[in-house]
């Protein structure tokens, strides 16, 4: 394989964050306190393109899988799909109607992850190279602004899945902020060939990842109808 | 210079106006900074309601027919997630919006009347709801006419993509199917087109590569004869509720035999004038052939063999809705002339996407199709290459997906 990545595909993390990583790890399961059932009606709300995001111009997405039940509103959150022991991301726009800031410190998924963390993807000015990393401070969201997660920027990481991710189910996570509130999304799971976050935090996960495919889904694409691929679609999944 | 720009502008409003008017567009288009421009780009067919869209919809400029294979050992649940996430993106592109995890969402921004119909082949029906698998799913009776090739035949789950603007179709057909890589591989596309917007008057029946005008008698979207021939409503019982069915078939057409045909041989096939598609028998393309009319040495003016009487049935019922698509593939190398019978060879590879449908194939296609296996002159010009068979499934709602009713039980 290359050693040359593009940009969005950050080849290593410094490992001096793995140790800082793994105490968030712990405090952020403690949070985890489940809120299922919070996930909302209020879907086909604000259409992305009206709201201002952090990280880049208006998008033309589909509004879709809006969750309210909290400080923020989250738009058309949705998650790669990965299989169980992989790591994948959570994305979507976090948009902040109220009128006080709101302070996100960390997430929480446990029935689908041992962990969560916040990612950000910042730029090696050694190398030249994007890396990805856990993120240093809280995110504010002023009020009226929006905080976009996406794929090579900042996004919620799951580790150590307990289950399979499967495209077309769903995974709830729990956000928490900084007033000790929290609030439940629900992220739609779909088949997702970039995001390939690849991320080592220092644990001898064993068993080898393969060159930063976290999904285990195409494995049969392209074989054909008479192809053997059993697709990991069929092992028991975390709804399943 | 501005004239040409004037009518073109003229042209493209006119049809809007008209898709308005037959319901195809949104009852309320969004308000925002394009909806000055009526781009026909911005035109929206919505995807939920009690019936799928892409059958009553006038047929848009360009499709893709793209059938699936399920992968092997695939679960009922798996194909649950699998037409969920197909309709969420469907629903979304439909609206000109980019769905979840769409790469090129820019993409997305011109639906121009978009619409994504789904149908189920004999093996998905029978994965999620085996008692509800009607007797008629399953392929055709072999007919001798038929050259079928298994790379354009048969498949689990059909996806009709369909929209007045090529790029959006491709754009579709991707986001589909990357969403479906983990559950289906692709065993057949067939691409197909039509005029384009604003080059023929809004409902005028579009021509083949024969030169022939096709697709006259065909039922309307939202008339008594389509709520019979596709729904049985007072015909034969569909599958289900605001279900159908829908037979592609793939017809090889022989543009070099039909070179050798000269215009009195080609009407006298068909049954019908070429200029304007009128039946032999006189008047305007709409009406009635005469088939008793005997010209003066007694034989009939449209003949015993000609395609407009076999196809044609007494029986009212027998009918089916055609939604029927060109092709014309590039041939390398293409040179001198496709043998008759022949289904290669020549400088055209072309044909027709013959998408028909109705409520009951047994009761409704086949006849028509034996009829024609039979005796139709056309025949010495047509070739089937491709026959499939699908269970048309009623639309879901919002936030419903297409066949969640079978997943009820």
């Amino acid at each position: 394989m290359p050693i040359s990545m593009p940009i969005s595909m950050p080849p290593s993390v410094p490992s001096s964050v793995s140790t800082a990583l793994l105490r968030t790890t712990t405090v952020l399961a403690l949070g985890a306190v489940a809120l299922t059932g919070c996930a909302s009606s209020a879907q086909e709300a604000a259409p992305a393109t009206g709201s201002t995001s952090v990280s880049g111009g208006p998008s033309p997405h589909d509004a879709g899988d809006t969750a309210a039940q909290g400080p923020l509103t989250v738009e058309r959150a949705w998650a790669k799909a990965g299989s169980a022991g992989a790591m994948t991301g959570v994305f979507g726009t976090l948009v902040n109607e109220g009128d006080a800031p709101v302070v996100l410190t960390g997430a929480a998924a446990e029935d689908a992850a041992g962990a969560v963390e916040l990612h950000e993807t910042v730029l090696d000015p050694d190398t030249g190279s994007t890396v990805m990393q856990r993120m240093q401070d809280p995110v504010s969201i002023a009020p009226g602004e929006s905080y976009a997660l996406e794929p090579g920027a900042d996004h919620i990481m799951l580790l150590d899945l307990r289950c399979d991710l499967r495209a077309g189910d769903e995974v709830d996570l729990v956000l928490r902020f900084e007033d000790g509130t929290e609030q439940t999304v629900t992220a739609a799971i779909r088949d997702y060939a970039g995001a390939q976050e690849e991320y080592d935090p220092g644990e001898s996960h064993g068993e080898g990842n393969d060159e930063g495919h976290d999904e285990g889904h195409a494995t049969g694409s392209g074989t054909g109808p008479s192809s053997d691929a059993t697709p990991a679609a069929d092992l028991p999944g975390c709804r399943g | 210079m501005a004239g040409g720009v004037a009518g073109v502008g003229a042209a493209s409003a006119l049809g809007l106006e008209s898709a308005r008017r037959t319901g195809a567009l949104d009852p309320a288009p969004q308000e925002g900074p394009r909806r000055a421009q009526q781009r026909h780009g911005q035109a929206t067919v919505p995807f939920h309601g009690p019936r799928q869209a892409g059958v009553a919809t006038a047929p848009q400029a360009f499709a893709a027919f793209v059938a699936l294979d399920l992968h092997r050992g695939t679960t009922r649940d798996a194909v649950r997630r699998l037409l969920r996430v197909l309709s969420e993106d469907a629903a979304a592109l439909t609206r000109g919006r980019a769905p979840i995890a769409d790469q090129e969402p820019w993409l997305a921004e011109n639906p121009a009347r978009l619409t994504v119909t789904f149908g189920f082949g004999p093996r998905l029906l029978r994965l999620v709801a085996p008692d509800r698998a009607p007797a008629w799913l399953r392929p055709l009776p072999a007919f001798s006419i038929d050259r079928l090739e298994e790379r354009w035949s048969d498949g689990d789950l059909l996806l009709q993509i369909c929209a007045d603007d090529r790029l959006t179709v491709s754009h579709a057909q991707r986001v589909l199917l990357k969403a479906a890589r983990s559950f289906a591989a692709v065993r057949w596309v067939q691409d197909g087109f039509r005029h384009t917007v604003g080059s023929v008057p809004d409902g005028q029946s579009m021509r083949n590569l024969f030169g022939q005008v096709d697709g006259t008698v065909n039922p309307r979207g939202g008339s008594e004869e389509y709520e019979r021939v596709v729904h049985g409503h007072g015909g034969f019982a569909p599958w289900i509720q605001d279900g159908a069915a829908l037979v592609v078939r793939r017809i090889a057409m022989n543009l070099d035999t039909w070179d050798e045909a000269d215009t009195p041989a080609r009407e006298d096939a068909v049954g019908r004038r070429l200029s304007d598609g009128a039946p032999l028998t006189g008047g305007a393309e709409h009406d009635e052939p005469d088939l008793e009319a005997r010209g003066p040495l007694g034989f009939p003016v449209i003949a015993d063999y000609a395609h407009v009487r076999r196809s044609r049935s007494e029986d009212p019922l027998e009918r089916i809705h055609r939604r029927v698509y060109n092709y014309d593939l590039p041939v390398a190398d293409a040179s001198g002339s496709r043998g008759r019978g022949a289904t290669a060879g020549g400088i055209s590879d072309a044909g027709m996407v013959f998408a028909a449908y109705c409520s009951d194939v047994d009761r409704q296609f086949v006849p028509i199709q034996r009829r024609l296996d039979e005796l139709d002159m056309l025949n010495a010009w047509t070739t089937p290459v491709g026959s499939a068979v699908f269970a048309v499934p009623p639309g879901c709602a919002e936030g419903g997906f297409v066949g969640d009713g079978l997943f009820a039980d």
